[in-house]
């Protein structure tokens, strides 16, 4: 028989079928690396079995409720009104403005183009 | 030689013709001339509107086709379609790459001269009407076409605004003006798409040309060829601190401000979207009636600004 494997896990917890078994048993007479490693697989679940079951479920912590539910509500509220009032209000990106000097200019310069009945009508 | 006009409208009475079926054209040549003679002169405009009023003086040299018009805080030289803007020895030229041609109106006419005199020379009064209502009152110095006085009436045929020569001198010589040696900077208006907001009409005015203007905003230019204006349109911005104590007025809905120089009137509002400032000459009720065709002012909703400053 050719070295068993993985079929010394199956071996190990007892559920492999009798012919199979009988084969192993007789491979592991003669065998001294199968043995090693069969020996290693024994330790392995000897050592799984110690560990500690722990609980999953974890316990509450004993306390208050630092707000009603009413009053954290009302901090929501409060919250978020503030948030859309300072969206709404405060400065945001950089806003076009007029310079009212240029924009006379700029009048004038296409004003006096054209004919018109006033002396004044590029003046002050 | 005598002033053209009062050579045309003089044709024109002793054929026996209703004056208003030809003043059109006589208005026009008036106005063309207006602009021909040369002069040196010293005048005060004023304007006023409601509470509201202002008042400068100025002097004016128009000599080999460029003027110079000196006034409170800055001179101007205008030469063609180049304007250069000083005061003292600081300079910076404006200059029209493009313009519509000027036509006038057909809702203004010409009444008949009357002859007269000012400042001890040989004038003549007229009136300019609109669709038969006194618009403008001038009175023009015979020789060289230049208008000496200059009234415009409101829509109740009070005077909003008055232009007069105090001192007048026809022909002077060469020496009086001239262009700067160094203009400074020197900017050229090109023409722009005409923004989707603003309309090709606006109470008798039409959109003649729009340029770029500076920080991305648009200049709209209005005219009915007696009285023009342009519409700034820029985006969304602050009001300009000029306007911070200017008067409140309604038309319709809407609020506005305005200021009063003494040859312009100014408005600024603002839509949910665009900022607006127009600029003019244009009287009261014309004003009035422009502003009910511009885009209306109005707010932003709560939600509109909230997701403007969210997603722009």
């Amino acid at each position: 028989m050719t070295h068993p494997g993985d079929l010394l896990s199956a071996y190990v917890d007892g559920e492999s079928p009798a012919a199979e078994r009988r084969m192993i048993d007789g491979h592991l007479d003669e065998c001294a690396s199968c043995r090693s490693e069969l020996a290693v697989l024994v330790e392995a679940r000897a050592a799984v079995r110690t560990l500690p079951v722990l609980d999953m479920e974890a316990p509450r912590r004993p306390g208050r409720r630092l707000l009603r539910p009413s009053v954290a509500w009302a901090f929501s509220g409060v919250a978020a009104v503030a948030l859309a009032l300072g969206l709404a209000f405060a400065p945001g990106e950089p806003e076009t403005t007029f310079d009212l000097d240029t924009l006379r200019d700029q009048h004038t310069a296409r004003v006096v183009v054209d004919p018109g009945i006033s002396t004044v009508r590029s003046g002050p | 030689m005598r002033w053209r006009i009062t050579w045309v409208l003089a044709v024109i009475g002793t054929l026996g013709l209703p004056v208003a079926a030809a003043a059109d054209e006589s208005l026009e040549d008036l106005m063309q001339n207006a602009g021909a003679g040369e002069f040196h002169a010293v005048g005060v405009v004023m304007c006023s509107w409601g509470s509201d009023s202002a008042a400068a003086t100025y002097e004016v040299v128009r000599t080999q086709g460029m003027s110079m018009v000196q006034g409170p805080g800055r001179d101007l030289m205008l030469s063609g379609s180049l304007v250069a803007v000083g005061s003292d020895a600081v300079w910076y030229a404006l200059e029209v790459s493009e313009w519509s041609s000027w036509s006038l109106s057909d809702r203004y006419s010409l009444s008949e001269a009357v002859p007269t005199s000012r400042l001890g020379r040989s004038a003549t009064a007229v009136t300019i009407l609109e669709n038969g209502s006194p618009r403008a009152r001038l009175v023009i110095d015979d020789e060289s076409t230049i208008p000496l006085v200059t009234e415009i009436l409101d829509g109740d045929g009070r005077v909003f605004r008055l232009a007069s020569l105090v001192e007048f001198e026809p022909g002077v010589g060469d020496d009086h003006a001239a262009m700067p040696e160094d203009l400074g900077s020197r900017n050229v208006m090109r023409r722009a798409a005409a923004g989707a907001t603003l309309p090709e009409t606006a109470a008798g005015y039409r959109r003649a040309d729009t340029y770029g203007a500076p920080g991305g905003s648009l200049q709209a230019y209005y005219t009915d060829g007696l009285f023009s204006f342009s519409v700034f349109e820029s985006k969304r911005g602050p009001m300009p601190r000029e306007f911070a104590g200017a008067t409140v007025f309604r038309v319709g809905d809407g609020a506005y401000r305005r200021l009063i120089t003494p040859t312009n009137v100014w408005v600024h509002w603002s839509s949910p979207d665009q900022s607006y400032v127009l600029v003019g000459d244009l009287p009261p009720d014309h004003l009035v009636g422009v502003l009910a065709e511009l885009p209306d002012p109005g707010d932003r909703a709560l939600f509109v600004r909230l997701w403007r400053r969210l997603f722009g």
